[in-house]
């Protein structure tokens, strides 16, 4: 029997169970597949917290200033790479090339050294897919007017192969080559052979690094005076799946093992055992091969995601379930709006929850069950696009669950 | 709330292109022509499910590690489609490709066959490719082969000439770490009575697998005497290998025959309700997933009567009819989670157990795949991708044994890749449990899991 179990592998769940780990429970994390932040990029919103907080029901309002606080110090605490200032929004490349805002990034991710570049060096490894030179060239260009933008080529030996055979390289198996000795001794001699050619001045010449994840064990080293041979350098983040993203999922996955959890992937939670009062959970059901397995602990957290994620199934006539307790879900009446890529009604479809993060009846506001507690995506009430507090809900719920259970 | 777990999993509709299998499957990170698993499972079948048979050699690459189907979040059955396109290519004598369908105001199907059969030769597996996957597929009769006499077998195998010959002749890699065979584990003779009395103690019914069976058996009687020493009896039918290797190399009739033998073996054991205990992860897989599917109503509850050993265990731990009265064992070990069990979606049981035990301490390994997946890493093309595939695992073993941990594994082709790849030598679990148990343990001669050169 676990103290805890986590469902769901995404950036709420792993937070919830590294702080249950933390606080000495035994966790055991579900997960149906591989971790949604496989599909980030590395980039974490964080929001305008006094603006959402005022929004009813919302995530923000509910866990309150503090507990985002101490969510974004935990979590840089075991990724010291995106430690630094947080709060300030900062620039961030997306992967092509144009520039958007986000509070908590890897430092190697800031985009800053571009702005007061100039000239701008992209890095076009050979080979490497989704990734666009020519159109990135140009949008530098224009988020960044004051720099000359050119692109260098990389041929790799090592990639050697691959280009003889005409074969595009995926940034993930790119990513490989870049984190083992000799990767990292080529982007070391790179960075040196550049400041040396380079113009007069540190910090007018920049490059942008494609396909290159960040180092998220270490502080990376301030712009001193040690750094001064080496080019300075701006990571640009990947199409999904990015590298950034896995190594993101890679390290909290890592901590979590090591501060003694358990992680079950590949297995889908199929149902619920309630107790006899129905309004406690005694155990989870998970779908494993051959046979179904009923997991028991003393508390549940649901991270188990929105509709991509599958905690969430959307059916024809507006019907949508939660999938693992069948918790009634807040949905609004009018689900979509012709604007696209603009607010959308139904993003706002998830669990209610009390302060405490337990599940509500969205209506009656009953509380559902006492010993499970709701984070991340499965959450009603707030709309990561448009408010762009993805990274943030995640991490201050996930923390919150984390912390209570 | 309608289950539509399976449906989804077999509806090709449920891939929603995320590429997640893509980007972690460990062969497509180390071998430039592999398409992967999206490309060359759902991908693919929707040509498949119209009759356009693309029997790609890339398709022999897969090497059925089931990290896709794992990392896959929608519950896609990747490598089933992988496998059953491989199964048809064989059966269709891996033609380039053929229409069952008639080209539309084009030539006839027989004249486009015709044709295609002239193209195809060079697109067919090489008769000694055939050859050597038939000879891989059949562990079970290398087994006995191999066990007749097996200092001799050992000792040619480990003649550089003969490996090079094997390589020349067949594609058998004259590096691989060929498994060397030692005297067969012989449970059957003395605890295989053909009937279970009314007033027994307990039984079960162990599965020991090959590995076990033609080179590893102190392992086995570890297990036996693992389970008795916790009450139970242990029956262990003449069994079959239970398919796998079959499967892998593309014998699916073969395997069916096997999956069937050892069905009627189990059969009337299970109808008693006595449960089978695997040891090795990869029999296991079979036995819950193939198993079932193939015994269909017959046993209905296959799957749930079917349990890894350190499943098995902590079950037991779980009701409070666990043997806990253990010696300390003052051992680190550092675990490799085998893909096959990551695949029974089960966890990590072993860890669960093993830190029951005073003065064990664990620590999980996680550095993916080994490399050697059965067969795949024995086969002269797929040698390098093997020992490509390992390297992060190797690195990580080799300093952890440089630490002074033990380094364990429930699969008998982890551990001999692990030897090969990091040059240390890896554990079955139950070792220290039996540790921990003060059992007699039988002592293991060092005999070498690899051939040099």
């Amino acid at each position: 029997m676990w103290d805890v179990i986590v469902i769901g592998e995404g950036l709420a769940g792993l937070t919830a169970a590294l702080r249950a780990a933390q606080r000495g429970r035994e966790v055991l994390i579900v997960s149906e597949g591989s971790s949604s932040l496989l599909h980030a990029s590395g980039a974490l919103n964080l929001g305008d917290f006094a603006q959402l907080a005022q929004l009813p029901g919302h995530p923000y309002q509910i866990v309150g200033r503090h507990v985002l606080d101490r969510a974004v110090a935990f979590f840089q605490d075991i990724c010291p790479g995106y430690a630094g200032d947080s709060g300030a929004a900062k620039p961030v490349l997306t992967p092509l090339g144009t520039v958007r805002l986000a509070e908590l990034l890897p430092r190697a991710f800031q985009a800053t050294p571009l702005q007061t570049a100039k000239r701008i060096i992209l890095l076009a490894p050979q080979g490497l897919r989704d990734f666009f030179p020519d159109v990135i060239r140009v949008n530098l260009g224009q988020a960044f007017s004051s720099a000359r933008v050119e692109v260098k080529e990389l041929a790799l030996p090592s990639f050697r192969s691959w280009q003889e055979q005409g074969l595009g390289i995926a940034p993930m198996v790119y990513q490989r080559y870049w984190a083992s000795a000799e990767g990292r001794a080529a982007i070391e001699r790179l960075r040196r052979d550049l400041a040396a050619e380079g113009v007069a001045g540190f910090g007018e010449t920049v490059a942008v690094f494609p396909g290159l994840a960040p180092d998220l064990d270490r502080e990376p080293p301030g712009d001193e005076a040690g750094a001064k041979d080496l080019l300075p350098m701006v990571l640009m983040p990947s199409f999904p799946p990015a590298p950034a993203g896995a190594a993101l999922a890679a390290a909290l996955e890592r901590r979590f093992l090591r501060s003694g959890g358990e992680l079950w992937r590949g297995s889908r939670v199929v149902g619920a055992v309630l107790g006899s009062s129905g309004s406690y959970c005694a155990g989870i059901i998970v779908r494993s091969k051959g046979k179904d397995i009923s997991l028991r602990a003393r508390s549940f957290i649901l991270a188990s995601g929105g509709i991509l994620g599958g905690g969430i199934v959307v059916g024809p006539a507006r019907s949508a379930e939660e999938t693992v307790f069948g918790l009634p879900l807040y949905a609004p009446a009018d689900w979509t709006r012709p604007d696209f890529l603009g607010t959308q009604p139904f993003a706002q479809t998830g669990v209610s929850v009390d302060p405490e993060l337990r599940p509500l009846d969205p209506y009656s506001r009953a509380r559902l069950l006492t010993n499970v507690r709701v984070a991340g995506r499965t959450l009603a009430h707030w709309d990561p696009w448009t408010e762009h507090c993805g990274g943030g809900v995640s991490l201050a719920t996930g923390y919150l669950a984390g912390e209570l259970a | 709330m309608p289950d539509l777990s399976d449906a989804r999993s077999i509806n090709l509709d449920a891939c929603i292109k995320c590429s997640a299998c893509f980007a972690l499957c460990p062969v497509a990170a180390v071998y430039p022509p592999f398409p992967g698993p999206k490309g060359l499972g759902p991908d693919a079948e929707r040509f498949r499910l119209e009759g356009l048979v693309l029997a790609s050699p890339a398709l022999e690459y897969c090497s059925n590690c089931k990290t896709c189907e794992v990392t896959c979040p929608s519950g896609v059955r990747v490598t089933d489609f992988i496998l059953r396109a491989r199964g048809k290519g064989a059966a269709e004598g891996q033609d380039f490709a053929q229409r069952r369908k008639p080209v539309a105001g084009g030539v006839s199907q027989a004249e486009y066959s015709r044709r295609a059969e002239r193209r195809l030769v060079r697109h067919r597996l090489a008769w000694r490719q055939r050859l050597r996957d038939y000879i891989l597929g059949r562990a079970e009769y290398l087994g006995k082969l191999g066990t007749v006499w097996p200092a001799l077998t050992n000792a040619v195998l480990r003649q550089h000439l003969m490996r090079r010959m094997l390589e020349g002749g067949l594609g058998i890699s004259s590096l691989a770490p060929l498994p060397a065979y030692a005297r067969r584990l012989r449970l059957t003779a003395k605890n295989n009575p053909p009937e279970l009395g009314v007033a027994e103690q307990p039984a079960v019914l162990y599965f020991p697998g090959c590995f076990t069976v033609y080179n590893d058996a102190p392992t086995g009687e570890a297990v036996r005497r693992i389970l008795e020493h916790n009450g139970f009896r242990v029956i262990v039918p003449d069994f079959h290998c239970c398919g796998v290797p079959l499967e892998a190399n593309g014998y699916f009739r073969q395997a069916a025959e096997n999956i069937r033998r050892n069905l009627e073996l189990m059969k009337p054991y299970l109808q008693k309700g006595v449960p089978v205990v695997t040891s090795c992860t990869s029999c296991g897989l079979a036995l819950k997933e193939e198993y079932p599917r193939a015994a269909g109503s017959d046993l209905p509850d296959l799957g749930s009567r079917v349990f890894d050993l350190f499943e098995f265990l902590w079950d037991m731990h779980q009701a409070g009819r666990l043997r806990e009265d253990f010696v300390p064992v003052e051992k680190k070990i550092a675990y490799h989670a085998p893909c096959h069990l990551k695949a029974q979606g089960i966890g990590t049981p072993a860890l669960r157990v093993l830190r029951l035990i005073p003065g064990v301490r664990t620590e999980e390994l996680d550095a993916g795949c080994c490399g050697l997946s059965g067969s795949f890493g024995f086969k002269k093309e797929k040698y390098p991708l093997a020992m490509a595939i390992g390297r992060g695992l190797f690195a990580r073993a080799r300093t952890a044994a440089g630490l002074g941990w033990e380094i364990g594994s429930d699969c008998g082709g982890c551990r001999v890749q692990i030897a090969q790849g990091a040059g240390v030598a890896a554990v079955h679990p139950a070792w220290l449990l039996a540790k921990a148990y003060d059992l007699p343990i039988v002592k293991v001669t060092r005999s070498r899991d690899y051939s040099e050169n």
